[in-house]
């Protein structure tokens, strides 16, 4: 009995001693892994931060700006006026009813009359 | 094997033998003792160590998590879409220990060549004068770090830190502020905010914690562009010293644009210097200048007549004669206006006699009140360290003649922010307004009836003719309906010690659209003169005013107002249904 009683509480030790030693292992690479992510995680957020500062340095009003100067011809951006704004009624749409499609004129058409008013005089 | 006792045994052997017995015993329980002692110490020890770990927040402590909470040490501001208007990016400070360095003299001569800045016989000197630590560069960028790296000097050494960047450059510099690096160590240091919204939010921009949203304001990065760009312009056409601009929200004071200029690049970090006289760039005019803004705010004059029932729009008023008030010199208009005018028409035409003959029926006392239940004599709550000013009149007693000159614009010292705050409360419907640069900050359910929704609706009116036929037309444009009130006001000159005719400082407060506000918009220039104008090239009307014209015609279209009151084309019926729709037309 004693001897049974003795020979189950070594297995156990041993059992739990096993069982620890892998724990502690398994939680060392955990942390070492952590470490290793973090630290991609840090990479990557600065790496992230650099790229939409940048990213917002190129987009700033200034050089957007001369952006559309420098490509006017092959862009021809206009700054956003009042006549934008239309009622929907306004918009011929092709094949709606009520409409004349022959007098049907293209925004396009619009933009480049506008654009040689301004630019001739 | 313990001997077995058997009955035959003698008693004197049984006697020697339980001794023995006892005297064994006694030692191993001592034994026994000692052992279980040192095991329920060992268990004691466990559970303290698990106690400490259950009460802990499960981060794991390592010098590295440290650091990564350190890196995101200051909080990004943006404006009300998201886009970035001050953010960090990684540098690295570079310091030498020159008795570590190899070749002292080629890592001078690199360095040199490296960083023009550094001569090459001052580090040299730095080098042999301080053997243990040189600090050479607060910042530099990665492409100068593998520069220095490639020098091989185990002696130059980095430390990592942040640098604050203002992507825009010197757009919206004065709201942003400035920040210096302090030191800590070579490897540590921290961003600390010394004037702007970088300084008003510096304990909330650094603190650690899951809440770390960034900073968003009220502006509106494309609006402030255009202000900018304009106002910019304008002042170069006009030859003017600066001027400043605002653009808020009649209804919940959220300031979407806010310039002063000459402004500065915050990236430069250039130090405040009095005697090469940069101060100037660092003043914040919107919120920090205080000004005698003349007839901009008769408005006000014309507010308290009809808001106290004494006046309608309509009623007559003598200006053919000067306003003497016991021995101080008559206040007079420029030109001969009529004989009697109505107080509309002594605003749309800017009467000065006008003016101080309506505040003359009330007492000095009354208009004080009046003044101050529209907030001039208090801060105005704006989140900027510099918005920390009041209107000024002087400690003088409020007499009669002071009272008049303070209908006409003099006397007291305004605020472009204080003036656009009182603008949007009498215009919004008579709600006060309080200035604010953040984002749906503040609850807007309790608000302060000032005048009554009538006397808006009157001085809306009033303001919507000076744009249409007083000093105010060239503010007419196609798309919107605006209203406003022109001010040129003389500078005193100290040395001539009387006004100079010559440098005015010129303001135009306006509104749109006009039959339902949204938007005010504050611009002041200071001595702007037209020089395509003959006569009159100083006033208001000739220069705030069409700059005011060019800024809502851009601002208003990105602002999604739309447009109403188009002369000729197809828009028409779009503005009579648009006001009929709203019920626009009933208000009048």
């Amino acid at each position: 009995m004693r001897l049974t009683f003795l020979f189950i509480s070594f297995l156990s030790l041993m059992t739990v001693s096993v069982w620890a030693y892998n724990v502690n292992y398994k939680a060392r690479s955990v942390i070492k892994s952590v470490k290793t992510l973090s630290s991609e995680i840090q990479n990557k957020e600065a790496r992230i931060k650099l790229l939409k500062a940048e990213w917002t340095y190129l987009n700033r009003p200034e050089r957007l700006n001369r952006l559309v100067t420098v490509h006017f011809p092959e862009l021809r951006l206009l700054a956003l006026s009042y006549e934008n704004y239309l009622l929907f009624e306004d918009i011929l749409l092709a094949g709606k009813k009520g409409t004349d499609n022959s007098t049907f004129e293209p925004a396009s058409n619009k933009q480049d009359k506008l654009l040689n008013e301004m630019v001739e005089p | 094997m313990p001997r077995q006792i058997s009955p035959n045994d003698s008693r004197g052997q049984m006697t020697v033998y339980f001794k023995e017995e006892n005297r064994l015993r006694d030692k191993s329980s001592f034994r026994l003792l000692l052992l279980s002692g040192f095991f329920a110490s060992c268990f004691f020890l466990i559970v303290i160590k698990l106690t400490i770990i259950a009460g802990s927040d499960g981060t794991v402590n390592s010098g590295y998590n440290k650091k990564i909470s350190e890196y995101e040490s200051r909080q990004d501001i943006v404006d009300r879409n998201g886009n970035i208007l001050a953010t960090n990016i990684p540098v690295y400070s570079l310091y030498a220990h020159p008795e570590k360095l190899l070749d002292p003299e080629f890592a001078a001569k690199n360095l040199s060549l490296i960083f023009p800045d550094h001569d090459e016989n001052k580090l040299l000197k730095l080098f042999r004068e301080h053997p243990k630590f040189v600090f050479l560069k607060k910042s530099i960028t990665n492409n100068e770090k593998t520069q220095v790296l490639e020098l091989g000097e185990p002696g130059l050494r980095f430390g990592e830190r942040e640098l604050r960047i203002y992507p825009n450059g010197s757009l919206l510099s004065h709201v942003l502020g400035r920040t210096k690096i302090k030191e800590i160590s070579t490897t540590e240091s921290s961003i600390e905010g010394i004037s702007g919204l970088e300084k008003m939010f510096n304990n909330q921009l650094i603190k650690k914690g899951l809440d770390r949203d960034p900073l968003k304001l009220s502006i509106d990065l494309a609006t402030q562009s255009v202000l900018e760009d304009i106002l910019s312009d304008g002042i170069n056409f006009f030859n003017a010293k600066g001027g400043s601009g605002i653009i808020m929200d009649v209804n919940n004071g959220e300031v979407l644009a806010m310039v002063s200029l000459p402004n500065f690049d915050p990236n430069l970090r250039v130090k405040l210097n009095y005697s090469s006289g940069n101060n100037d760039m660092f003043l914040n005019k919107a919120v920090q200048g205080t000004y005698e803004l003349g007839s901009v705010l008769k408005i006000f004059t014309a507010a308290m007549a009809i808001e106290m029932g004494t006046f309608s729009p309509h009623t007559l008023v003598d200006v053919s004669q000067p306003v003497k008030i016991g021995k101080t010199n008559p206040i007079k208009d420029k030109s001969w206006i009529g004989d009697k005018i109505s107080l509309k028409e002594v605003i749309v035409k800017s009467s000065n006699v006008g003016s101080a003959r309506i505040i003359s029926s009330f007492e000095p006392e009354e208009q004080k009140k009046f003044l101050e239940s529209f907030g001039f004599f208090e801060e105005t709550g704006l989140e900027l360290p510099e918005a920390n000013i009041r209107s000024s009149v002087g400690s003088d007693p409020w007499t009669r003649y002071k009272a008049a000159m303070i209908a006409i614009g003099h006397g007291i010292r305004v605020s472009p922010l204080h003036l656009a705050a009182a603008y949007a409360t009498s215009i919004n419907g008579g709600l006060k307004v309080t200035p604010t640069i953040l984002r749906s900050s503040k609850n807007n359910n309790n608000r302060v009836r000032i005048i009554s929704h009538s006397t808006s609706i009157k001085l809306r009116e009033i303001m919507g003719e000076v744009v249409n036929s007083g000093t105010g037309k060239n503010a007419k444009i196609d798309g919107y309906s605006l209203g406003g009130k022109t001010g040129t006001a003389e500078k005193y000159d100290k040395k001539l010690n009387k006004f100079n005719y010559k440098k005015n400082y010129a303001s135009f407060a306006s509104f749109f659209p006009l039959h339902d506000p949204k938007y005010v918009v504050v611009i002041c220039l200071d001595e702007a003169s037209n020089s395509y104008k003959k006569t009159n090239k100083r006033i208001a009307g000739n220069t705030a005013v069409p700059l005011t014209a060019e800024i809502i015609s851009r601002v208003a279209p990105i602002l999604g107002v739309k447009p109403e009151m188009i002369d000729s084309g197809s828009l028409y019926d779009f503005r009579v249904d648009f006001i009929s729709d709203k019920g626009r037309l009933s208000e009048n």
